[in-house]
């Protein structure tokens, strides 16, 4: 099994993290994958926030629950937001794909980023939840003290750091291949 | 650079192939990587129709367009499809699974391209019938697919947008 097939059968979400901070070398080589993924008509429709300030972060985590981390206090959290539905594009081409197809692009560049760092030796995982802390009542609060550009919405993010502990791979499910053939 | 890094910095979309088959351990390798995708919640929703039929491929390219062939003329075209009405999470895991696919497709040496267009087919009068000779399970829809093979072409990197990324520390 070559390198790049290793890593995505050894990648796992990873919930509880070394608080040592991501190497800045390692952080811009992830965000490199980032912006190296492909996108719909090649639209490169996001925008990453890297949030490397814990307390900005643990503030975040409260927001939501103040006896949980919704990030697993990673030293890493990078955001991907995307312009919000341009209701103006509706019927065209460029709806198509920015509007569909942008939940797509996110999640090519989030398992770039991810795959990446699990090549350098750090753990990761894909958070969804976030979206209930933007779309709060302190939602745009934290929009402000990310940096997220104006007009743009929450679709994904990807905790990282060095894992603290691993777990088992998810059952496998073939069943959901089929092969139409000759 | 290590081979993952640079496996995704060398991925290009490729929109022309050899027509010569996959190999089959090459193919389930690939799917293998689809298998192995991480999902919110786990729930997995996905279904991978792999169709290495190319005389059904052109007749599907033909619904969308006769002058052109919509999958490149690929050896082999996965179909990605997830029931209607699941969460919006749906697209970013089959986003996901996709760029698994095109990552170890492209690091066993073949080239390919994540499709969007097939869609207008799917939501088109021979829905059905494509449906079901790709054997798509009820109720599902289209989400994404990609095309698979030796490429025969390939092109530039895009260019990159750095200022795209902010660093708040």
């Amino acid at each position: 099994m070559n390198h790049t097939l290793q890593t995505i059968a050894d990648r796992r979400s990873i919930r509880a993290y070394e608080p040592t901070p991501v190497a800045d070398a390692d952080l811009r080589a992830i965000m490199n994958a980032a912006l190296q993924s492909p996108s719909g008509m090649n639209r490169q429709p996001w925008h990453f926030t890297v949030v490397t300030d814990r307390a900005l972060l643990d503030e975040f985590d409260a927001a939501h629950d103040p006896n949980a981390s919704l990030t697993y206090r990673a030293p890493a959290v990078i955001f991907v937001t995307v312009p919000v539905n341009r209701a103006e594009l509706s019927n065209s081409a460029d709806a198509y794909v920015c509007g569909r197809d942008r939940g797509i692009d996110c999640g090519i560049a989030v398992q770039n980023m991810a795959l990446a760092a699990w090549s350098l030796g750090y753990g990761n995982v894909i958070l969804g939840m976030p979206r209930a802390v933007f779309e709060g009542e302190r939602g745009p609060e934290f929009m402000e003290r990310f940096g997220i550009p104006e007009g743009h919405e929450f679709i994904i993010a990807l905790a990282v750091g060095k894992a603290a502990k691993g777990k088992d791979a998810h059952e496998l499910h073939p069943e959901k291949v089929h092969y139409v053939g000759q | 650079m290590n081979e993952v890094l640079k496996t995704i910095s060398d991925r290009r979309s490729i929109r022309a192939y050899d027509p010569t088959p996959i190999p089959e351990a090459d193919l389930q390798a690939i799917m293998t990587a689809a298998l192995e995708a991480p999902t919110a919640r786990n729930l997995q929703p996905w279904h991978f129709s792999v169709v290495t039929n190319r005389a059904l491929l052109d007749e599907f390219d033909d619904a969308l367009n006769p002058e052109k062939s919509v999958t490149y003329k690929a050896p082999a075209v996965i179909f990605i499809t997830a029931p209607v009405d699941r969460s919006f999470f749906v697209k970013v895991d089959c986003g996901i699974a996709v760029q698994n696919m095109a990552l170890a497709a492209w690091s066993l040496g073949y080239g390919s391209v994540i499709l969007g267009m097939p869609r207008m087919v799917f939501t088109g009068e021979k829905a059905a019938y494509f449906n079901e000779k790709f054997e798509i399970p009820e109720g599902h829809e289209f989400i994404i697919a990609l095309s698979v093979g030796k490429a025969l072409a390939s092109k530039d990197a895009h260019e990159q947008h750095p200022e795209k990324i902010s660093y708040i520390r």
